[in-house]
């Protein structure tokens, strides 16, 4: 598997549970391609900061 | 709570330019922002003051856009994908990396990296995407919609739905990276 399939399976993994032999084929690559790993990485940061989209403002007298 | 009018402008600003995000109606649009000042008024007494009252306003909004967007079925979505002419820059034809493409990583959500610039610059990221992109990569990541209900409801494919997701990661998450100045 390469770069370009990897990562559409990454992204797919965020919203429907891969097959087996896509999972199994994203993981052997991810063990030797620092790039996809980053996209990997990032795709799930990106999912839990978007919580907090909006929510800062530093000019809330209320914020801590 | 805000005193000043100019603030409440500031947020009814970027209130409207975020309904307006989702749903491609600027009247539509203003009465949502409209009827959440409304609510937010009526529901004063159940604001703690511990929350920023800039999230919880938007907390309200944001459920004003899932019920309009599910009442009124009008999550249109305009295909852009119909040629299906698959230009994906980010791989070489031997479908390994742009390396000049690679994005770096980002930190862990509770780094100061993510401030107020931050958000700017993700704001800024986002409204350089393909209007149909931006859309659904909100739906689903900001609105949380399941993805079922995004193509139910815009009536795109599911292979579509995946795809403009796709793009919209790798596009969002270079010109994040890029902006921010990360090692690689």
């Amino acid at each position: 598997m390469r770069c370009k399939e990897t990562t559409r399976l990454i992204s797919a993994a965020q919203e429907r549970k891969l097959a087996l032999h896509e999972s199994v084929g994203v993981k052997l690559h991810l063990t030797v391609c620092p790039h996809c790993r980053a996209f990997a990485h990032n795709c799930k940061q990106l999912h839990s900061l978007m919580k907090n989209f909006a929510r800062y403002d530093q000019n809330e007298p209320d914020k801590p | 709570m805000l005193q000043k009018d100019v603030q409440i402008n500031e947020l009814r600003e970027q209130m409207l330019k975020f309904a307006r995000l989702q749903i491609r109606d600027d009247e539509a649009a203003e009465d949502l922002v409209q009827e959440t000042f409304a609510s937010a008024l009526k529901n004063i007494d159940s604001f703690q003051g511990k929350a920023a009252l800039k999230t919880w306003i938007f907390a309200i909004l944001k459920n004003k856009i899932i019920d309009y967007l599910r009442l009124k079925g009008r999550f249109v979505i305009e295909t852009e994908l119909s040629g299906e002419h698959d230009t994906n820059h980010f791989f070489d034809e031997n479908e390994h990396w742009v390396l000049d493409l690679v994005p770096g990583r980002l930190p862990s959500a509770e780094h100061e990296a993510y401030n107020e610039e931050f958000w700017l610059i993700f704001e800024a990221c986002l409204t350089h995407l393909p209007a149909q992109q931006a859309r659904v990569f909100m739906m689903r990541e900001y609105l949380e919609l399941e993805s079922g209900e995004i193509c139910a409801e815009t009536q795109i494919s599911s292979s579509n739905l995946y795809t403009l997701l796709y793009r919209a990661r790798l596009q969002l998450q270079h010109c994040l990276t890029k902006r921010l100045d990360y090692e690689v």
